[in-house]
């Protein structure tokens, strides 16, 4: 794959958009500070996702932010970035890891499940839901 | 008015209208001097000159000539919708500074606006041009906020007061008067300019008011050699009171090696004159209040995001909100400030955040028993969407006056109080903090208490 990160993102959307109508989602939603690449909700919970080409340690210390205003928060690579090390250090702080998928009608394989987040602010995270509701504004 | 020989003067540096609220009224006792700029000074003259005589009669202040402005490119004192411009158009300078150049004298206009160019020593090499810079950069400080008072309106209100008995007779001049200077980089070639402007300027100036304005970079800072340097030239000149701005220098993140180099270099300073930090957090009040530079006499804060400055740009900048945690003297984004105090436990009660976190006026005046609920207040935003760009989160304007007042609470405390009785207490402290908050925390809001700690444990009585 020789997309530039904004390209895997923005193909997502279309996946999403195009294939999973029913998936609400938003890009690049801002949240205490940091702004999400993508998130979108899952049965009624908001999945927060952070997307890197090779700066996993990067897309881990956003990804645990999520975890403010998120009930999952994930990092997404492509899948021949996605070691042992990138496993156990997303593993130890609760933070799940996609793998793009961009064959199927849904986009992300789940490679490690994310916890459920115990650490949401729940101000911001309200504000999140509404933003995304809203159609991220 | 002369400042104060106090053991730690808290100095506020003033950068707009805006903050005059946070400088009188419940505040104006918190703090001993007002610094501003000299840019922002001609620029607000009227308005600053009302401010100073009616609402800070009794407040010290000097004002901070920034002659460095003009060595740099003149791109830093561009205003913004021109600095896109290779060549600097001199109509495009900001209004302020081009204030400022008339104050100063032909041989600067005549080179900064005829030429549209910077300054280089070798057009301050003539006893001439330096005699008459000095005397005008002196003379402006002098009657900047004095000579308005004379004519104005201001002037008779402030006869109208006195006549009544509730204005003291007090003329309103600076506290100390500082020299011409430019910005000292590894080669420093502005060294002697420096000592020939400050020798001239002492000439005319009142004992004890003469002040030096030091402006470094971190080469100088850590190299032995070139401070040395440094000192032996200002021990020749013998200023009163020697001010210090270290470029690219911020206490929160300078390394072990730099913190020591700035320690001796204020105490190597501090055998010349009184040492005034020009931006300095609590690493720089820690200095003086456990008496490891002894001759440290004043550390200087702006309104939330004044602890640390690069020398260019020259002024301007957007602060961001951001609350001081009082345990690790630091300004966290929210999101942090949310972790942090989760991990002392800053959450369970109202009592338990004001023991834990934070019990100032404001913090006291906001937490409720809906602890979280209130904290919140401290980051409540605003999202801006503008079309084909991302979404962006801005503090609503009450966010950034509760995180300002607390913020200026905090600095209150941290000058005033004796918060650790000694040395041995206050690394304790940091290292306890550390420890607590590292796993919680980017390095970056954190490490500066482990460095602090390092370095500090050197000054520990044997």
């Amino acid at each position: 794959m020789n997309l530039s990160e904004q390209q895997i993102v923005e193909k997502i959307a279309d996946i999403l958009a195009s294939e999973n109508p029913s998936v609400v989602f938003c890009l690049e939603a801002p949240a205490m500070g940091r702004s999400i690449d993508l998130a979108f909700f899952k049965k009624n919970k908001v999945v927060g996702v952070e997307f890197k080409l090779t700066n996993w340690k990067k897309a881990l210390t956003q990804a645990k932010d999520y975890k403010l205003v998120c009930d999952y928060s994930y990092i997404c690579l492509p899948s021949n970035k996605i070691s042992d090390k990138v496993i156990e250090a997303a593993q130890e702080i609760g933070v799940g890891v996609f793998a793009v998928d961009f064959d199927n009608s849904w986009p992300f394989i789940e490679v490690l499940p994310s916890i459920v987040s115990t650490e949401k602010w729940p101000f911001a995270a309200k504000k999140l839901k509404s933003f995304i509701r809203a159609g991220c504004a | 008015m002369s400042l104060e020989e106090k053991d730690l003067l808290r100095l506020v540096r003033f950068g707009k209208s805006s903050e005059k609220e946070f400088l009188t009224g419940n505040f104006l006792g918190s703090y001993d001097v007002l610094v501003f700029n000299a840019n922002i000074a001609v620029h607000n003259r009227a308005s600053l000159t009302k401010f100073v005589a009616e609402r800070c009669p009794q407040k010290s202040y000097f004002i901070d000539p920034l002659t460095h402005a003009f060595q740099h490119e003149l791109v830093h004192i561009q205003s913004k919708s021109t600095k896109k411009k290779e060549n600097a158009d001199v109509s495009a300078l900001k209004k302020s500074f081009l204030k400022l150049i008339d104050q100063y004298g032909s041989h600067l206009k005549e080179i900064v606006v005829t030429e549209g160019r910077s300054l280089r020593p070798k057009d301050l090499s003539s006893a001439q041009t330096v005699s008459e810079l000095t005397k005008k950069v002196l003379d402006f400080q002098k009657e900047c906020f004095a000579i308005l008072q004379k004519k104005s309106d201001t002037s008779k209100y402030m006869k109208f007061l006195k006549k009544e008995g509730k204005l003291p007779d007090v003329k309103v001049e600076p506290s100390i008067y500082i020299a011409p200077y430019f910005f000292l980089d590894e080669s420093l070639e502005w060294l002697q300019t420096n000592i020939e402007c400050f020798n001239v300027a002492k000439e005319s100036i009142a004992d004890g008011k003469s002040a030096a304005e030091i402006i470094i970079n971190l080469e100088v800072l850590n190299s032995k050699t070139l401070s040395n340097k440094l000192v032996n030239a200002y021990k020749k000149i013998s200023p009163d009171w020697i001010l210090l701005w270290v470029d690219d220098f911020d206490e929160h993140k300078a390394n072990v090696e730099t913190l020591t180099n700035y320690v001796n270099l204020i105490n190597d300073l501090g055998k010349i004159g009184k040492v005034i930090c020009l931006y300095g957090g609590y690493f720089s009040v820690s200095l003086s209040k456990f008496n490891i530079c002894k001759n440290l006499k004043g550390v200087t804060h702006g309104m939330a995001y004044g602890e640390a400055r690069d020398v260019v740009p020259v002024g301007g900048g957007i602060p961001v909100a951001k609350y001081y945690l009082p345990d690790i003297f630091q300004r966290l984004l929210f999101r942090d400030a949310v972790k942090a105090a989760r991990q002392k436990d800053g959450f369970t009660s109202k009592i338990s955040f004001h023991e834990n976190i934070c019990s100032c006026d404001e913090c006291l005046k906001t937490i409720t028993d809906e602890v979280q609920k209130t904290f919140n207040l401290f980051g409540i935003t605003k999202t801006i969407s503008k079309e084909g760009k991302p979404s962006k989160e801005y503090p609503t304007a009450a966010t950034t006056e509760k995180c300002l007042r607390h913020y200026l609470n905090s600095k209150t405390t941290e000058y005033r109080d004796m918060r650790f009785l000694d040395l041995t207490s206050f690394l304790s402290h940091l290292k306890g903090q550390y420890l607590l908050l590292k796993s919680h925390l980017p390095s970056d809001s954190i490490n500066h208490c482990q460095k602090w700690h390092e370095t500090l444990k050197a000054y520990l009585p044997k």
